[in-house]
């Protein structure tokens, strides 16, 4: 039985023709789950078998007795939610403070593609409360890169981004503070969504930066983003925050030909590597035999912006994670003499050392004496960023850029210098800033044999435009098909 | 501005223990965070324009009604009694 297992569309298919039920699906992407776990360690929590059989019994049941039409094309696929999503089981959010939390409800997108009859395999690893752009300041050990396991898959979605690039499962949800789904999306090959805020709701999602954090689904191709958007995609109530603007056809959309599609591109990126900049090169080529007319633009001040995002993320972290004493959630230490100390006590032992880095420095820029010279100005340029693109998309229809400066870096290489490792970031916050949408695909492969992203940026709640972007490229190029060679199973 | 970092001031606001070995590295890492993040001072902000919500992502309160119905009595029988919703207190005489 040879079944192609590399994306929602092809297993969609396979499970429509019968040539494997949903209960031998999920038993064979567990295997490989358990296989890689001891190398990879893309996952923290791996659901009890029998609770896995149970629902895939359930969506073979519902195919079978239902006509197509009437049941969901997600029915019966697994799918894997990174570890800061709730779902009514252990949520860690890779970190030692809430090892031991069971969340008492499921986010609102685990619910929405559980009913879609999605079966969730389990959670993935993740940088501590989404701290981190390498999956190395998880709790619960990094994650490696399967295309090189002496690399980082990048991050806090890295465990998401592995398992899919692994094989170990199509389909990952994840979150997007500072470039959380694209970066490792880039590092690890495959390709992921961080739709405009407000498109998907946050409710369940543990906060690190409320008015940056969203949700997004992570896959192989941008089709596969398309089938995940739609159904997670929607007003939700319980999130303030959530828009009301009406959820389009994504499948429909990225049919469309791009002609006279408009991309902006920037020619004064100097400061990538040679293999990102060859893979920018390729993909405007790429672009323009498809149609597409490149338009030169002047971009945001990547300096500035990087600037104020690290002031604005860590100022809510600091706010956001105040809750975490030990009382009102997260671990609580043993050894206390008064309530002080054992909050103290309790944080301490709780948090690691990025996630301390990270209060200490919202602590800072939000005390009264340094307030208006850290967090306002902070506020002053994110809007002067968010008014630049609004500026930008009133001339073109997207904007292509890198992802990251350089492919994957190796473990420990930045891990002891945390600026070094947020300039990283300096292509993806702009879009967490400004609240737009942006697609990470992938686009070539480094000299080092390591994959590389580009980024495709569009205006508030154009997410189909860049999904109908991506997969007219992706019918045109092979990157998102390609897989590590890299054995990562017990056996090798 | 005056970037000097008092880190054991900040934990203690925090609620974080930071051991005396790990001061000055912490020290050093806020610092060269600082000095990335100042770097927002390079944008010339005087031109800005007024803050605006794009029509796109206009985001609809939640309406603010209160759904629960008045258990004060329910709750708290032996309050005090009450008049046209104010108290009724004993008069005070000196």
């Amino acid at each position: 039985m040879d079944i192609n297992l590399s994306s929602i569309y092809s297993i969609k298919k396979a499970l429509d023709t019968r040539q494997i039920s949903s209960v031998e699906l999920s038993q064979l992407f567990l295997e490989k789950i358990h296989a890689s776990q001891a190398k990879l360690n893309a996952f923290i929590s791996i659901y009890n078998s029998e609770a896995i059989r149970n629902s895939a019994q359930v969506a073979d049941y519902i195919r079978h007795a239902l006509p197509k039409d009437q049941y969901s094309p997600l029915l019966g696929i697994p799918i894997a939610h990174k570890d800061l999503f709730c779902a009514s089981d252990k949520t860690t959010c890779g970190s030692n403070m809430l090892s031991q939390f069971q969340a008492p409800y499921s986010a609102t997108i685990v619910e929405k593609l559980t009913h879609a009859g999605m079966v969730s395999l389990g959670k993935t690893n993740m940088d501590e409360f989404a701290m981190g752009s390498s999956t190395e300041t998880s709790f619960f050990g990094p994650t490696r890169n399967p295309w090189a396991l002496n690399c980082v898959p990048g991050g806090s979605s890295g465990g998401s981004a592995a398992a899919i690039a692994a094989g170990l499962i199509p389909a990952a949800t994840g979150s997007d503070t500072g470039g959380s789904i694209r970066q490792p999306a880039s590092f690890c090959g495959i390709s992921g969504i961080k739709p405009t805020y407000g498109r998907v709701s946050r409710w369940g999602m543990v906060a690190f930066a409320s008015s940056l954090d969203q949700a997004g689904p992570m896959a192989h191709s941008a089709q596969d983003l398309a089938y995940l958007l739609q159904f997670m995609a929607g007003f939700d109530p319980k999130d303030a925050t959530s828009s009301q603007a009406p959820v389009p056809n994504y499948l429909e959309a990225i049919n469309q030909p791009l002609q006279n599609t408009r991309i902006g591109i920037v020619n004064t990126m100097a400061d990538m590597d040679a293999d990102v900049a060859k893979a920018m090169s390729n993909a405007i080529v790429t672009l323009e035999q498809l149609g597409c007319k490149m338009v030169d633009i002047e971009p945001p001040n990547h300096e500035a912006a990087i600037a104020a995002y690290y002031v604005i993320a860590p100022g809510e972290c600091s706010s956001n994670l105040a809750r975490f004493d030990g009382i009102r959630y997260g671990h609580r230490a043993s050894e206390a003499c008064d309530l002080e100390s054992l909050y103290i006590n309790s944080r301490s032992e709780g948090f690691g050392l990025e996630v301390k880095r990270r209060i200490l420095m919202g602590t800072y820029v939000l005390s009264s004496g340094y307030y208006d010279a850290y967090y306002k100005k902070a506020q002053c340029v994110r809007e002067s960023i968010r008014a630049h693109y609004q500026r930008l998309f009133t001339d073109v229809d997207a904007i292509l850029s890198p992802v990251c400066p350089t492919p994957a870096f190796e473990l420990g290489e930045k891990f002891n210098d945390p600026t070094a490792m947020y300039e990283s970031d300096r292509y993806t916050i702009c879009a967490n800033l400004a609240g737009i949408p942006a697609l990470s695909i992938p686009a070539g492969v480094s000299n080092h044999g390591l994959p590389i992203g580009v980024q495709l940026l569009s205006n508030h709640m154009q997410e189909a435009t860049l999904l109908n972007i991506g997969h007219q490229f992706q019918q045109q190029t092979d990157w998102h098909q390609q897989q590590p060679t890299q054995k990562y199973d017990e056996e090798s | 501005m005056n970037d000097h970092i008092d880190i054991k001031a900040l934990a203690k606001l925090s609620k974080i223990k930071i051991a005396d070995k790990d001061l000055p590295n912490m020290r050093q890492d806020l610092e060269s965070t600082l000095v990335l993040c100042q770097k927002m001072n390079n944008i010339s902000l005087a031109e800005l324009p007024l803050c605006q919500e794009s029509p796109a992502t206009q985001t609809q309160l939640r309406p603010d009604v209160v759904s629960e119905r008045n258990r004060r009595l329910q709750h708290a029988p032996d309050q005090l009694p009450m008049h046209d919703s104010f108290y009724l207190v004993p008069n005070i005489i000196d």
